[in-house]
């Protein structure tokens, strides 16, 4: 419900910054007006909050006569036992101190409210009364910046989600795999969720990953290890693809000439300029991350031929050509260079045809 | 101190309206205390009502604790993380407080709480600390316009038990409320009296009694409750014009207590609009520098060409007051309001001259929470001031340095 208005100066000033830097992507749900007799302006707003791979919705109660004032914040209607003012804090001297015309405050202000909020789910899931729960929590509870949910409704079944960070030292920290797992009442295998950072989605499908099974009387502890270790080799083996698909393009060097564009730190996309007689076009590579075992996808767009809006002129992507992946990759250079010899001249045919259409 | 739990809360219809009211011709958000008595109430087995007559005499004999609230006071007495200002009146002893503001959930944020934790672990803890939640809904869609839930806050538990409200009406429903009515007067009790003679016991006055008479003579002002005794019976038309005398003091009493509330309401305000006109009137540099200079804070609105007057909304930037030239050739109008809980609201138009042009600025002077640290009455105003050129000569308007 975005209405027309905007928030007043001071506290767009605080929202901008809390969008922008939260080490965390906040977004704002809603903003709307509290005012009487203001109402084009904005002081009131619900924001999400990752927390435990879901997201935490407050809102944020600002007033707008008083722009000068602190901001109050009201929960969730499922966390109303969470008083993050209880005891003696630094946020109470926040608020109590608060300057408005500091743009960070209000990102201050949450930052702390979520670390008092992962504290408060920790102690919530501890007061679980059930044995293999706390067992559980035993094991794993020195492993770094794991989050706990309990999730409590009148429809809702009672559950406990964990959300571990498992970092994988290797490939530098943007490689990060939240486990989020859910945990019944019934002695059941937990169910588990993989949960990967956009920067590892680039050379790593998240979705092919198959869990190794959860075995009866397992716990978390003995799991997340094995599980670790197996991620590991994938990524791995991720990266030593990164390398193969790197060799590939510079194997199509010496047929295309060099790229006019290729992406150096993933490998998974290039183009080259090619030319069939007189017709100049240009040959985008999307190489896939199970590359080699299925092919690059490849699009042709024309130099020479633009649609009546100026662009110029693509054909279908083109991945059902032969392919083996136990060529060498000088060989699939090759085989992908006669394929597209075949495909220039369909693909310049199509173009003409199009532009007589005009 | 164990909170003892009550069973409901009552609250009189016009005392409802008058909260509901207070809060829908507000501005801002408000922040109030709630006063009232707790009373056990046994249910009734008489009635005149035929229906019930014949149902009655099964009722439990077991009673009800209600809370009944008999009236409000809007202000301000928590900081923004919910500590109870210095200020804080200790006496009476409130039964619990409210909140109301616009266009929120109704549920109690995370100051709410703090605030009711602090009332009931201030020194006097508050019990039963009540706390009743007014708001109106996010959407305008709502077909109401209207919210409230009332809260018990549990010390022992931290937590916030929501009672029901049962809004206090004539009826036989509500019978119970009037049966138990006690007034709650501060006036002492009399001593017993029967039939104009003096009680044998006369003679062992306790020191009980003698505290009691001393607290009764203090509120007659002089006239010893014992000659009180004499306005029973034969010899009474002697002592009326006494007593007239002794309620014509009284009014009196009262009406200079109103008059001195009147003169430092208006100190009060003075010191909130007293600078701006000295600024106004500053012809010489040095006295409108060393205002320049005061903590005055002023929050700008839009500096436009021909702006309205009533137009407040577009807040686009806000700066220290020494921050402001004022230029000879502007035309201001101040309006300055004290937008005090105590004070209501008030209005002051003042154009003022600077150099040969009639200058105006029109603002609005609002005290500001934040900045309430040591006194309620006396907290450092926040002046909203619009500028505006009415073109008068079409040069230069009021402006203003945004650092």
């Amino acid at each position: 419900m975005a209405s027309d208005g905007v928030p007043p100066p001071l506290i767009a000033a605080q929202l901008n910054y809390l969008l922008s830097h939260f080490p965390l992507s906040v977004k704002v749900e809603q903003m709307w007006s509290g005012s009487k007799y203001y109402p084009g302006v904005l002081d009131r707003f619900t924001i999400a909050i990752p927390y435990c791979l879901d997201v935490v919705k407050w809102d944020v109660i600002y007033n707008v006569e008083s722009p000068m004032s602190a901001p109050d914040v009201i929960f969730g209607p499922d966390d109303e036992n969470f008083h993050p003012l209880s005891a003696k804090s630094k946020t109470d001297s926040l608020l109590d101190d608060w300057n408005s015309r500091d743009p960070t405050r209000l990102m201050a202000l949450i930052q702390q409210l979520r670390d008092r909020y992962v504290e408060y789910q920790k102690k919530r899931v501890a007061e679980v009364d059930d044995d293999r729960l706390k067992f559980e929590i035993s094991t794993i509870v020195f492993r770094e910046g794991i989050e706990m949910h309990m999730s409590s409704g009148a429809e809702k079944p009672e559950e406990v989600r964990f959300a571990v960070p498992l970092a994988d030292m290797n490939i530098d920290k943007m490689v990060m795999y939240p486990v989020g797992r859910k945990y019944g009442s019934a002695p059941s295998a937990p169910r588990l969720k993989l949960v990967s950072t956009s920067e590892l989605k680039a050379f790593f499908s998240i979705e092919d990953v198959k869990l190794p099974s959860w075995s009866d009387g397992m716990c978390m502890a003995e799991y997340l290890p094995h599980l670790e270790e197996f991620l590991e080799k994938q990524i791995l083996e991720a990266v030593s693809l990164i390398d193969v698909r790197r060799r590939f393009i510079e194997a199509l060097a010496p047929l295309f000439g060099r790229p006019l564009e290729a992406d150096p730190v993933f490998c998974r996309k290039a183009t080259f300029l090619a030319s069939s007689g007189v017709f100049t076009f240009l040959v985008h590579f999307m190489i896939p991350t199970q590359f080699p075992k299925l092919p690059p996808t490849l699009m042709l767009q024309s130099s020479q031929h633009l649609n009546s809006q100026g662009v110029p002129l693509k054909s279908l992507p083109l991945s059902d050509y032969p392919w083996s992946p136990r060529w060498d990759v000088s060989l699939m250079a090759e085989r992908i260079f006669e394929v597209l010899a075949d495909e220039a001249l369909n693909f310049k045919r199509c173009c003409n045809e199009s532009q007589l259409q005009h | 101190m164990a909170d003892t739990p009550i069973d409901k809360i009552a609250i009189s219809g016009p005392t409802l309206a008058s909260l509901i009211q207070r809060f829908s011709s507000s501005s801002g958000p408000l922040d109030g205390l709630l006063f009232g008595h707790v009373s056990l109430l046994s249910p009734s087995t008489l009635s005149d009502d035929d229906a019930s007559s014949t149902t009655t005499t099964t009722t439990s004999t077991s009673q009800t604790r209600i809370a009944t609230i008999t009236s409000f006071i809007s202000l301000p007495f928590s900081s923004p993380s919910g500590h109870l200002l210095p200020s804080f009146p200790s006496s009476p002893s409130p039964l619990g407080w409210f909140s109301a503001r616009r266009r929120s959930p109704l549920r109690p944020s995370m100051r709410e709480f703090s605030v009711s934790q602090s009332l009931s672990s201030s020194p006097i803890p508050l019990s039963p600390c009540l706390f009743l939640l007014l708001a109106s809904p996010i959407h305008d869609h709502a077909i109401h316009t209207h919210e409230y839930r009332a809260y018990q806050f549990s010390a022992s538990a931290e937590s916030f038990n929501p009672k029901s409200i049962d809004i206090v009406n004539i009826g036989p429903g509500f019978r119970g409320h009037y049966g138990a009515f006690s007034p709650n007067s501060p006036f002492p009790a009399l001593p017993c009296v029967v039939g104009g003679s003096v009680m044998i016991e006369d003679e062992k006055e306790g020191e009980e009694e003698l505290v009691e008479r001393r607290q009764l003579d203090l509120c007659a002002e002089g006239f010893e409750v014992r000659r009180l005794r004499r306005l029973m019976g034969s010899g009474a038309a002697n002592y009326t014009a006494e007593l007239e005398d002794l309620y014509g003091k009284m009014l009196a009493k009262v009406e200079n207590l109103a008059r001195q509330v009147e003169l430092s309401s208006a100190k009060v305000f003075e010191q909130g609009i007293g600078r701006v006109i000295q600024l106004a009137s500053a012809s010489s540099l040095n006295d409108r520098e060393e205002f320049l200079q005061s903590d005055f804070v002023a929050t700008f609105c839009k500096v436009g060409e021909d702006l309205p007057f009533n137009n407040l909304s577009d807040c686009h930037f806000t700066t220290p007051l020494k921050d402001i030239f004022v230029t000879p050739t502007s035309l201001c109008v101040i309006h300055v309001r004290g937008n005090n809980g105590l004070l209501g609201t008030s209005t002051l138009l003042l154009p003022f001259t600077l150099g040969d042009l009639k200058p105006f600025v029109t603002g609005k002077c609002m005290y500001a929470k934040d900045t309430c640290k040591e006194k309620m009455a006396l907290r450092t105003p926040i002046i909203n001031i619009e500028v505006c050129d009415r073109g008068l000569g079409g040069s230069g308007s009021l402006k203003s340095v945004n650092r």
